[in-house]
């Protein structure tokens, strides 16, 4: 009985428990990987989101963004961005503009549908120029991770490149001290393009003859001809002997063929050397454009500058102005690739090719139509910008509103806007009053800018640091009142900006040069600035007007346009001087071989269809004058064979 | 990594074992389905739970998810076909836009043609996965380890001291 009870006991100890279908050992495992996620979600994600947000902004923009720091809430949906820095990428000692706080309450709702909607966000405490701890970091033109960014920034930039004279105002400087071009052209020793190009053309021009020379020689000569009218005359065309004379027309038909071949190869040939004449022609008719180019040129080497008004404003502020806008451009790209219109079919079918390579899991992702209750992939409803300055901050005193940024702007229904209005004191920028609207609803997009700003102070204005001429514009404080808009591709931005009590500080080493900038400045207590830009965002176009460029060039016309003048005349007399005798005898070579070509081929030409033609006249009057026999005969036989019959029947 | 390996050790003993024929063919299926999903996904996460709360054998799953895994990298262009297909399915749009818009569902990226694709295919398969895999175990054990066991090479590794001591270890600590 014992030994039973023992066996059953080994036996229930032996046979393991049968385990149910649910793993509840795993629950400890379970709880162990949940809690190191939110381990991970307290401890670590705000910090890699903090690096994930520096690394990207920083490659857009250019230059280091800063985040000091970040907080989520995953439970209540909101996150917390502290002490954002932007770097100012031309001076990385200040920050372009720094963010002492950015709110935002995520929409839960939106969040399950794994969209981002942000209800109400709260961007405190701007401030502009604001000094940093230590420089911001460059990012270098050839970093591999910006190659795109670069590439918008580069076109943006390349477009309104527009070759104008930098140091205008140095080089008018050099020309009114007194300047002899003919001793600086004496040192060069430079071909120059023309005179190249005509040594070219007259090589070419040489080959070409006697290329031209062979391919006459082989045409079709007076000999040949000649057998064939040899051989036409031989032909005797005896109406008597009928069969003979159908024989010789055959003969003559069959020389006629040959002689219009000749012709027809002779035509050929003239007409392939007259375009080869004609296109040499053409080549030696560009002589004239290339000496304008070289005498350009030599112009803008020996520094000769043209004092034409409009350009010396244009040349005086284009790069100034340049560098403010260019950069900014590639935000207008960038907001129209994150903020798209609905997509038309045909851009549809242009973007989405059918077959792309891919790598795993990639595939292609539909976009379904968002249903009223849904949302888009992102939507800021409404950011309140607020700031206020405190004593020794960087932070302005700013108000203004951000509404309705989001991913898909056709269905939001309203345009992104962006209102700011105030000031900042520290920066000695006041008044400032902006409106931005970007309106990507439907094709074509649409973005408008509207501003102004009451003072606003500016770095000295160098125009000219040269040993001819020190010309800086100090005590800028200037007032701006701009407009623009983005229309699709198409762009138009008026800038109107008024700096008052400027004080220029001029200074040479000539006395009459110096007096003759003081004198001219003298008359130009504010300056003006009108400029606008239009055009395709591809291929803009600058207008610029201003008092300074004006009044300059009017104080200057006087004593540096006869200079000028005289330097450029100087110009030109070197060029001639150094092309005309090789011009002229690149025309005569030209003119000669014209003439060969016109005399030999189509005198040839000429001479071969006349005789043809006197050919065709003969076969033409032997032929009719065959039928005409022929047709009397015929007749005669006839009358006869009537005589005959009448006579048989005894009439 | 030891975690992993335990798994798969235990598999291997399962295998050649008279027990777990339906764990093994679950965990095959279970593998099945996520090594042709691209990882990533919510359905891929509701799998693994489900993995790891019923008794579905792990050290299968994760062999099986390689195996696999490796089909459907070649697979992909089928994969994208089929779901194209299916997303495009004029009849589909409107339980599709209403998915789209739908809470929690997005995070299925049932919107993308390879995750759809290989999805309907995994899904689809899965069952005929596990009774084939059903089958296929109960063949080897009854043609492969049978006869093994039978073999004397194995008979003498029985006899050994060290097999009884690993019988004895497994026992205690297994």
């Amino acid at each position: 009985m014992t030994n039973s009870m023992d066996n059953k006991e080994t036996k229930a100890q032996k046979t393991p428990k049968k385990k149910g279908p649910i793993r509840f050992e795993a629950i400890i495992p379970t709880i162990i990987v949940v809690a190191l996620l939110a381990a991970y979600m307290t401890f670590f994600f705000d910090s890699n989101l903090r690096s994930g947000i520096e690394w990207v902004g920083t490659r857009v923009h250019g230059a280091e963004i800063n985040v000091g720091n970040l907080n989520t809430s995953f439970i209540n949906g909101t996150m917390k961005i502290e002490n954002i820095q932007v770097t100012d990428k031309t001076k990385p000692e200040n920050n372009m503009i720094q963010i002492g706080q950015i709110r935002l309450g995520l929409v839960w709702d939106a969040l399950l549908r794994a969209k981002f909607v942000v209800s109400d966000a709260a961007i405190e405490d701007i401030g502009i120029n604001a000094k940093r701890k230590r420089p911001g970091r460059i990012l270098p033109k050839s970093d591999p991770s910006r190659s795109q960014i670069n590439e918008i920034e580069t076109a943006a930039l390349d477009v309104t490149k527009e070759k104008y004279n930098k140091n205008i105002l140095g080089d008018l400087a050099t020309v009114a001290g007194g300047v002899d071009p003919n001793a600086q052209l004496k040192e060069m020793q430079n071909d120059l393009k023309s005179e190249k190009k005509i040594a070219e053309l007259k090589a070419s021009l040489k080959e070409k003859e006697n290329a031209w020379k062979e391919r006459i020689a082989k045409l079709p000569g007076k000999e040949k001809f000649a057998a064939l009218k040899q051989e036409f005359k031989a032909l005797k065309f005896d109406s008597k002997n009928t069969v003979q004379f159908l024989k010789d027309i055959q003969k003559a038909d069959k020389i006629l063929k040959e002689a219009d071949k000749e012709v027809k190869a002779i035509t050929s040939a003239a007409n392939d050397l007259n375009k080869e004449v004609n296109a040499a022609g053409k080549d030696i008719g560009q002589v004239d454009k290339w000496v304008k180019e070289d005498i350009a040129d030599l112009q803008t080497r020996l520094k000769i500058p043209s004092l034409d008004v409009g350009d010396l404003s244009k040349s005086i502020f284009l790069n100034m102005l340049n560098e403010k806008i260019g950069p900014y451009q590639k935000y207008i790209v960038l907001a129209k690739e994150y903020m798209p219109p609905p997509k038309s079919e045909r851009t549809k079918t242009k973007s989405e090719p059918l077959v792309a390579p891919r790598k795993r899991g990639e595939g292609r992702t539909y976009k379904f139509p968002i249903t009223k209750k849904s949302y888009p992939l992102f939507w800021l409803q409404k950011a309140t910008i607020s700031s206020k300055s405190n004593e020794g901050g960087f932070s302005g005193d700013i108000s203004g509103n951000l509404t309705n940024v989001t991913s898909n702007p056709a269905w939001v229904g309203k345009p992104a806007t962006l209102d700011i209005k105030g000031d900042f004191p520290a920066q000695q920028v006041m008044g400032l009053d902006a409106q931005v609207v970007f309106d990507n609803r439907k094709e074509p997009t649409q973005s408008t800018l509207k501003g102004s700003i009451q003072s606003f102070p500016m770095e000295p204005l160098s125009l000219s640091d040269s040993d001819d001429l020190t010309f800086k514009v100090n005590n800028l404080v200037g007032r701006s009142r701009f407009n623009g808009k983005v229309v699709g591709e198409k762009m138009a931005l008026n800038i109107a900006n008024v700096y008052d009590k400027v004080q220029y500080d001029i200074d040479s080493k000539n006395k009459d040069v110096k007096q003759l900038f003081t004198a001219a400045a003298a008359g130009i207590p504010a300056i003006n600035l009108r400029a606008s830009v239009k055009g395709k965002i591809s291929a803009l176009a600058w207008s610029i007007d201003s008092n300074l460029g004006r009044e300059l060039g009017k104080g200057l016309k006087k004593q540096v346009q006869e200079k000028i003048d005289q330097a450029k005349k100087q110009l030109e007399a070197f060029v001639y001087g150094r092309i005309n005798k090789e011009k002229a005898a690149l025309d005569n070579q030209f003119k000669g071989l014209k003439n060969q070509v016109d005399s030999q081929v189509n005198g040839k030409k000429a001479e071969l269809e006349r005789e043809k033609k006197k050919m065709t006249a003969q076969i033409e009057q032997q032929k009719k004058s065959g039928q005409k026999k022929e047709q009397k005969k015929l007749e005669k036989k006839g009358k006869k064979l009537l005589k005959d019959l009448k006579k048989s029947l005894k009439f | 990594m030891g975690l992993l390996l335990k798994q798969i050790f235990n598999f291997l003993k399962i295998l050649n074992s008279d027990t777990g024929t339906n764990q093994i063919a679950a965990g095959i299926a279970t593998g099945f389905i996520l090594g042709m999903t691209p990882a990533m996904s919510l359905q891929t996460f509701l799998v693994v739970i489900l993995m790891f709360i019923f008794r579905i054998q792990i050290g299968a799953a994760l062999l099986a998810t390689g195996f696999f895994a490796v089909f459907a990298y070649i697979l992909d262009p089928v994969f994208d076909s089929v779901g194209q297909v299916v997303l495009e399915a004029g009849a589909l749009q409107g339980l599709f836009t209403s998915l789209y818009n739908m809470p929690i569902l997005p995070f299925t990226r049932f919107n993308n043609s390879v995750v759809m694709g290989s999805g309907v295919v995994g899904f689809a398969l899965a069952p005929f996965i596990f009774l084939l895999a059903r089958v296929l175990v109960q063949k080897y054990r009854e043609k492969v380890v049978a006869r093994f066991k039978e073999t004397k090479f194995w008979k003498a590794v029985k006899a050994t001291s060290l097999y009884k001591w690993y019988v004895k270890y497994d026992e205690l600590y297994g």
